[in-house]
């Protein structure tokens, strides 16, 4: 379970930044003032243009980021004050998520699972499953570097999921990836919500959430303009398609700004 | 202590699979000295060698007059007396090195010597043709020495009549000293290059190299806690500096054991060096001094985007490494209340003065204080910038 509540993130902005964004302002709300809440067993999906505060959001549900205000509650834990305990409770993967090349994938697996503070047995035990049900035995010896993206994605999965967390921040998961490899993320949010575990995940292309998300948010220059489960939205559609619909609900709060 | 352990362990098994790495932090400092050596001990054997032994050609002119002095040389003066013509082209001949010197002796050369005056031999020679000068004048100098005894006897006056005063010269700086002067900080500034270049390489992998890899997200997301994350990549960017000194002491051994004919001086200072009790001493300069260099390479490494961002950063940062050293160098810089305090500077200077066995305990102190104060610092930076979420974030 997720709990968002009045969220609100500021950057400083630099002389450069000002002037790239034509403006005098001195901060910037890449989040403001957002409420959400991501159920157990259920696939949250954030959806957004690039730069409407989507990664901002997940990371600080991950503790990387602090909110400037506003508070998130991961398994009733505070972000702030419990990041610790918080952080042995999430996964984290993006599109673009590197590995450790000179690393084998056992080696990585490992490692990940020593820092979730995992004891020996059951990361060895965790880790064989893993890699039994991504079929990773098969180069688990080999330097990362040397594998395909399709089998590093497979370690990035195996890497995710080792602590076996109860929530997963997916930010947008399958972006750079070819159709075959994104297949495996699409499976893994699947599983997950098998599991009964909680599902968290951005994205700007409409027929990936459409497939697989309950509840859907659309987010835009940081503020909530939908929140909703994927039902209600269907039924309240005023276009024939999702992708036009989001561009619509986008361009009329553009309009409003203006 | 068991996390900091975990990432320690890790990026050891990343730096040691790193080729770049490896090759800066083992492979160079390990072979420096020896390479160095065996250039320095080749080059001294020929020149050296050469230059006393090559056979000499003089041209003579005037031969006749020439007395006894030719007549006094041995097969080992090794020199060929070629006569000649007063109108020869014996300057060209010495220019195309056909000719390594050419002695010109007057008409009244006998009549001189016979005569109790002070005849004149004029020596043509190039000073860039090494030892021909000092061949002939010992020559000459050998060959004055007699006429002078034979004069000496004739007229029955002794050698101490003519030599009223002698001044005896007694040096009590120890050879140690004066080597320690010169050349006593240089050997250990390469040890402090060292700990700047072999950290340099994993500091820019473990940090920037994480923000290009896109991993960074990946370690913040575990339960350890950021400062353990540092202490523990800090620790092998620590580690792999002083390993990379450690083995450029080790090539120095080496170097020494199996490289021939190097200069004594050379020989001196480095068995100076090679004490285990100075190994030490150093050691316990060099940490601190690592740490802070680490301090400065992290945030740097921390900020930078890319590999070449970091070290397009770091690269004037080694010539701020370098220029101290050099400064250390000159001579009438020394150790005192003030240069105890610059970084790199004091250890160059200090080990100087250790090696020559006239190192002031206060001032070492001093540099000590200076040391470890400078690595707080820039550790408490390196913490604080780790820990700004903009900038480990920077992309």
């Amino acid at each position: 379970m997720i709990e968002i509540n009045e969220l609100t993130k500021e950057f400083r902005l630099n002389k450069q930044q000002r002037k790239k964004m034509a403006t005098y302002a001195a901060d910037i709300k890449a989040v403001n003032d957002i409420s959400l809440t991501c159920q157990p067993g259920r696939i949250f999906s954030l959806l957004g243009p690039n730069g409407a505060g989507k990664t901002t959001t997940l990371r600080m549900i991950a503790t990387i980021l602090k909110p400037s205000s506003g508070s998130i509650r991961v398994s009733g834990m505070d972000t702030q004050k419990d990041a610790k305990k918080v952080r042995a409770r999430i996964g984290f993967l993006t599109g673009t998520t590197g590995l450790y090349h000179r690393l084998t994938p056992d080696e990585l697996v490992t490692y990940f699972g020593r820092l979730n503070g995992m004891d020996d047995s059951t990361l060895e035990r965790r880790k064989q499953d893993l890699f039994h049900t991504l079929e990773i035995f098969s180069f688990s010896g080999k330097r990362i570097g040397e594998l395909s993206s399709g089998m590093k994605q497979k370690v990035s999965i195996a890497r995710t999921m080792i602590h076996d967390p109860e929530v997963v921040v997916f930010d947008e998961p399958t972006a750079g990836l070819d159709v075959i490899t994104a297949e495996h993320i699409i499976e893994l949010i699947r599983q997950c919500k098998e599991d009964g575990k909680t599902v968290i995940f951005s994205s700007h292309i409409m027929s990936e959430v459409d497939l697989l998300c309950d509840d859907l948010a659309i987010i835009y220059e940081g503020r909530i303009l939908y929140n909703g489960t994927m039902e209600a939205f269907r039924s309240q559609m005023q276009n024939g398609s999702l992708t036009k619909e989001f561009i619509r609900i986008v361009n009329e709060a553009k309009n409003l700004a203006r | 202590m068991k996390e900091i352990w975990n990432i320690a362990k890790k990026e050891f098994k990343e730096t040691l699979r790193d080729k770049r790495t490896l090759l800066v932090m083992i492979v160079v400092p390990l072979l420096l000295f020896p390479v160095i050596f065996t250039i320095v001990s080749d080059i001294q054997r020929n020149s050296a060698e050469e230059a006393m032994q090559k056979e000499l050609r003089v041209g003579v002119i005037n031969k006749s007059q020439s007395g006894e002095i030719l007549s006094h040389l041995r097969v080992k003066d090794n020199m060929r007396i070629i006569s000649m013509e007063e109108n020869a082209p014996y300057r060209q001949y010495i220019r195309a090195d056909s000719l390594d010197a050419t002695l010109v002796f007057p008409g009244d050369f006998i009549s001189k010597i016979d005569g109790m005056g002070t005849a004149q031999i004029r020596m043509y020679y190039q000073s860039t043709n090494e030892g021909v000068e000092e061949r002939i004048s010992l020559l000459v100098e050998k060959y004055s020495e007699r006429v002078r005894n034979n004069r000496l006897a004739d007229l029955g006056i002794s050698k101490e009549v003519i030599e009223p005063v002698q001044l005896e010269k007694v040096d009590i700086a120890t050879l140690q000293e004066k080597i320690g002067k010169y050349a006593g900080g240089l050997i250990p500034y390469v040890f402090i290059i060292f700990c700047f270049i072999g950290a340099m390489y994993p500091a820019i992998d473990l940090f920037t190299g994480e923000k290009e890899r896109g991993t960074i997200e990946t370690i913040l997301t575990t339960p350890v806690r950021r400062i353990h994350i540092l202490t523990g990549k800090m620790f092998v960017v620590v580690a792999t500096g002083i390993i990379s000194a450690l083995l450029a002491i080790a090539g120095l051994f080496v170097g020494l054991n199996f490289a021939e004919a190097l200069p004594a001086q050379i020989m001196e200072v480095a068995g100076d060096i090679l004490q285990i009790k100075f190994i030490m001493l150093l050691l316990t300069m060099l940490i601190p001094l690592t740490i802070f260099f680490a301090g400065i390479l992290i945030p740097i490494s921390i900020y930078a985007k890319s590999f070449k961002e970091a070290q397009s950063i770091i690269t004037p940062i080694n010539i701020l490494v370098i220029l101290p050293g050099v400064v250390g160098m000159m001579p009438g810089i020394e150790l005192d209340i003030q240069t105890a305090f610059i970084p790199v500077i004091n250890i160059a200077l200090a080990t100087k003065d250790i090696v020559a066995g006239t190192i002031d305990y206060g001032l070492l102190g001093a540099v000590y204080a200076s040391l470890i104060l400078f690595a707080v610092l820039s550790v408490a930076f390196s913490v604080r910038y780790f820990g700004g979420e903009t900038n480990i974030l920077r992309t």
